[in-house]
């Protein structure tokens, strides 16, 4: 049973998260905008670098607040790193490590070590920032505490597989993912670990989660910054 | 206050749901403002009103809540079926509540510089006073200043023979001033620029409109310009109320008017909002179809023409330090940052900018309409206002000039109930002062210091 | 003048009025001509009421008895064959806070029939006296209350100018005249009776830009 949860879920998973997003990207695009809300100073032929920026680097939150910039702004950048480093559970590139000669499980657990102790940490003194801040505090109801608190429980399970101690199976988790990917139900073996398995739900509850909640933010920030930037 | 004395609670509850839920089918600002915000809390870090006093009310995201509560609870999914857990609540009946809070907000759009997203919080609070309007709650002298606006073309409520006796007086003055008889044309059809100032340049603090008419008189263009005797005041305080039906109706006979005298331009004056209602909404959103005329700001022309060493001016007139305060609607809103400070540097011996200044300038605390207000003076003088008078202060300066007639009368009152050291007064005043007419600046005497 | 609380005044020769929070005269049928002189002087005018005060105070009072309006400053102006600059000289707190302050018209009122009105941006003037870089007086023999209060509100002392301040001024203006010089600081407190902690209150600035600054004495 357990494992049949592990076998179907990560579809609806996926089509909730996609669709969800889809959606609501979609209403956003399509309601309508008459008059103009640009903030100055804004020229034109400024508004998708300007966006871009916005959207990796958060010049206006550092002009505003630098202590929640450094936090806010580490936390994103690793979490993206890390986003990227997942890829290597799906699939592994030899002949790039190859080339680059290096070895690659060496560099995976050094920076995806590094990385993950920073965001935990980050998301901590966000958390922290919430309960202590003032202004912050007054602000945070339940949905945000509840997400921070469930991606801090996935960034925790994450570390926990790398840090425990114990032997974190790559080959048979990378077996698992591909059969997923094609459909091979018959051949799917779900790796027994079991914080793997608490990892992997807990990730797969955000992922739902992410479309009715303010975390979509990181869509949504193209189309504010660029209400504001276009001239 | 308006206290909404015809509406039941269940009414006013529906209402409410009805107002909020519309925000789905209404414009994408809105939308995207009920979803994106992530709460991080740097709006009340920069807003000038919490930074004041921060009380929970004044929090900018709190007052917005108000609205998005309601938003999740009645449209989205996950608001109906996880309520407070995705920050969904419904609307308390408390519409006193709302109406102080969102009376409290200036709508000064500094949140929106700084908030990582460019959340505008002041685009909700005027869906919350929109909502107050709707169910009869809008403040009695917003509701007054509005229907005299609508009566009468002019918040002053002031007719268009007491408009043309104070034209005649503008134009003695300047007689006296310069011994040579400086014209404000009024009604000429055909005029290429549609002169369109608040109608306090005129009636209360004329400076502004005389400086204007010499600008034009140097130019040798005095019949290149004309007022309008029904027109004469841009203020719109449908902008401030939330109500766009009112909005509009209060611009149309000005659109009109300029169209009447087949006017090229449509000369903005001093007046911070009624240049962002024009150009940014008006204008840019197509309220009226094509326009066959342009909507240009007096500041911006009168700056390319000293750029263009047209001008010429008496610096020591006005000696004292001057500083610039950026109205929010003049700087934010529409960009026009650098031209007063063209004129202001030309016509004054010694320009000091404030710090931040321009797009990221410290609102005068009675932006949004309250400086209208004076049922909220206290709020206006102890809170709103408490970051802009540390910036003046800082600067040492003697005059501060700013282009919008709130600002002027939030500032006066500041002056009055802070027992300041300053005057205030226009950018065209400071250039109204010293601007050389036939090689020579105005007579007069100064009893401002 | 003598006499400041929230809501009453009581002016030097004994009378009390009402005021509201603003301090405009409320209710308005207190108004008598005594009002008009006393409160002129807390506006500023420290020499008697011309008739040109006059003109504009009746002129306001019919407005406001007779017709329940308070004309725009422009309009005030153009009535009366005024320059906005004579307005300012004449009432130097401004058109709304001086003039129609004296002629007894109440804050609501004014704000109820034009809150606009308020807006109006003349001040209080700062100098009306020739002054050198530094603030002292030009010339010794310009001085005048006028000058004294000026620099009192400068220092922003709640009490105002007082006649303790006038004895002093009065010692140093007299010492002056007769010496040609400054006296120091000890023949000052001396003669006058002042101690260190009285000095400072008084003359926040201290003796120099204080003291003799106040009194007129050129600076050295
Ligand atoms: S700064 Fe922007 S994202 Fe942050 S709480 Fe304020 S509105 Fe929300
Ligand atoms: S618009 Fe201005 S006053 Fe209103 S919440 Fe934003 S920063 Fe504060």
């Amino acid at each position: 049973m357990n494992d049949y949860i592990f076998m179907f879920f990560p579809y609806i998973t996926l089509l909730v998260f996609v669709l969800g997003v889809v959606i609501r990207i979609r209403a956003w695009a399509k309601s309508p905008q008459p008059g103009k809300m640009t903030l100055f100073p804004a020229t034109q032929g400024t508004e998708v670098p300007g966006v871009i920026k916005e959207a990796l680097f958060f010049p206006s939150l550092f002009k505003g607040d630098k202590t929640l910039w450094s936090f806010s702004w580490i936390f994103h950048a690793t979490l993206a790193l890390i986003f990227i480093g997942h890829i290597r559970v799906f699939t592994d590139f030899p002949a790039l490590w190859a080339a680059l000669n290096i070895n690659a499980d060496n560099m995976s657990a050094t920076s995806g070590g590094i990385a993950g102790i920073l965001v935990m940490a980050t998301l901590i003194l966000l958390l922290f920032r919430r309960f202590f801040v003032g202004r912050v505090r007054e602000i945070s109801n339940l949905a945000d505490y509840f997400a921070l608190v469930l991606v801090l429980a996935v960034i925790i399970t994450g570390n926990m597989m790398r840090f425990s101690g114990h032997h974190f199976d790559l080959e048979l988790t990378r077996a698992y993912f591909s059969s997923m990917l094609t459909f091979s139900f018959s051949a799917m073996v779900v790796p027994a670990d079991t914080i793997f398995r608490a990892h992997f739900l807990l990730v797969q509850l955000l992922f739902v989660y992410i479309p009715f909640s303010k975390i979509l933010h990181f869509g949504g920030i193209f189309f504010t910054q660029t209400l504001v930037k276009q001239s | 206050m308006g206290n909404g004395e015809n509406i039941t609670g269940q009414e006013l509850h529906e209402k409410v749901v009805e107002s909020v839920t519309a925000i789905k089918n209404g414009p994408k600002v809105l939308n995207l403002y009920m979803d994106v915000c992530a709460r991080c809390g740097t709006c009340a870090e920069v807003c000038p009103v919490y930074q004041g006093e921060p009380t929970e009310l004044r929090n900018p995201v709190v007052r917005s809540d108000f609205i998005r509560g309601i938003y999740k609870k009645y449209t989205t999914t996950s608001g109906k079926l996880l309520g407070s857990m995705v920050g969904a609540s419904d609307f308390d009946g408390d519409m006193k509540k709302w109406v102080d809070s969102f009376y409290e907000c200036t709508g000064c759009r500094r949140c929106a510089t700084y908030c990582p997203f460019g959340i505008d919080n002041s685009v909700i609070t005027r869906k919350g006073r929109a909502i107050a309007d709707a169910t009869g709650y809008t403040p009695d002298t917003m509701k007054k200043v509005v229907q005299t606006s609508l009566d009468t073309c002019n918040t002053d409520g002031a007719s268009p023979e007491a408009f043309k006796a104070s034209i005649d007086f503008l134009e003695e003055e300047m007689k006296d001033e310069h011994g040579v008889d400086i014209k404000i044309p009024v009604d000429v059809v055909g005029a290429e620029y549609f002169y369109v100032p608040p109608s306090g340049d005129v009636l209360v603090n004329p400076e502004a409109t005389t400086g204007i008419a010499k600008v034009f008189y140097v130019l040798g263009m005095q019949d290149k310009w004309t007022m309008s005797s029904k027109c004469f005041d841009g203020a719109n305080y449908g902008l401030f109320t939330g109500n766009d039906g009112h909005m509009k109706a209060d611009n149309k006979p000005y659109v009109e008017e300029a169209k009447r005298f087949g006017a090229k331009y449509m000369f903005m004056g001093e007046c911070g909002h009624a240049y962002r209602i024009m150009k940014m909404m008006m204008e840019k959103g197509k309220w009226w179809g094509d326009l066959p005329f342009k909507v240009i700001n007096c500041m911006e022309w009168t700056a390319d023409r000293i750029k263009e060493g047209k001008l010429e001016f008496d610096k020591s007139k006005n000696p004292m330090p001057v500083t610039y305060h950026d109205p929010c609607n003049f700087g934010r809103s529409c960009g026009i940052v650098e031209d007063p400070r063209v004129i202001l540097e030309a016509a004054c011996e010694d320009f000091r900018d404030m710090t931040p200044n321009r797009g990221e300038n410290w609102c005068c605390g009675g932006g949004g309409g309250l400086s209208a207000m004076d049922d909220i003076r206290d709020f206006r003088m102890k809170v709103s206002s408490v970051k802009k008078m540390e910036q003046v202060k800082a600067t040492g300066a003697k005059y501060v000039a700013t282009a919008c007639s709130n600002c002027k009368r939030q500032f006066m009152q500041l002056i009055e109930s802070h027992n300041a050291d300053f005057a205030v007064g226009g950018v065209h005043d400071m250039l109204s002062r010293s601007i050389l007419i036939n090689g020579k600046a105005a007579e007069r005497v100064d009893w401002e210091g | 003048m003598t006499k400041k609380e929230p809501n009453s005044i009581t002016f030097k020769c004994g009378k009390t009025y009402l005021l509201d929070d603003q301090g405009f005269l409320n209710p308005p049928d207190q108004w008598d001509e005594k009002f008009a002189k006393c409160m002129a002087r807390e506006q500023g005018i420290w020499e008697e009421l011309t008739d040109q005060h006059w003109q504009i105070i009746n002129y306001l009072r019919k407005k406001f008895t007779k017709e329940h309006v308070v004309p725009v400053v422009v309009l005030a102006c153009a009535d009366n064959k005024l320059r906005l600059s004579d307005l300012r000289f004449l009432f130097p707190t401004g058109y709304h806070r001086g003039a129609c302050r004296i002629a007894g018209i109440n804050y609501d009122f004014m704000y109820e029939s034009n809150y606009w009105l308020t807006y109006e941006t003349s001040t209080m003037p700062r100098v009306d006296h020739s002054v050198t870089p530094r603030g002292y007086l030009s010339d010794f023999d310009t001085w005048n209350e006028r000058f004294a209060e000026l620099i009192i509100r400068e220092w922003k002392l709640p009490q105002g100018l007082t006649d303790r301040h006038r004895e002093i001024i009065t010692f140093m203006r007299e010492f002056y005249t007769k010496n040609k010089s400054i006296p120091n600081v000890f023949e000052a407190c001396k003669s006058t009776n002042l101690d260190i902690k009285e000095l400072i209150e008084l003359f926040p600035d201290g003796y120099h830009r204080g003291v003799c600054r106040i009194s007129g004495l050129p600076f050295f």
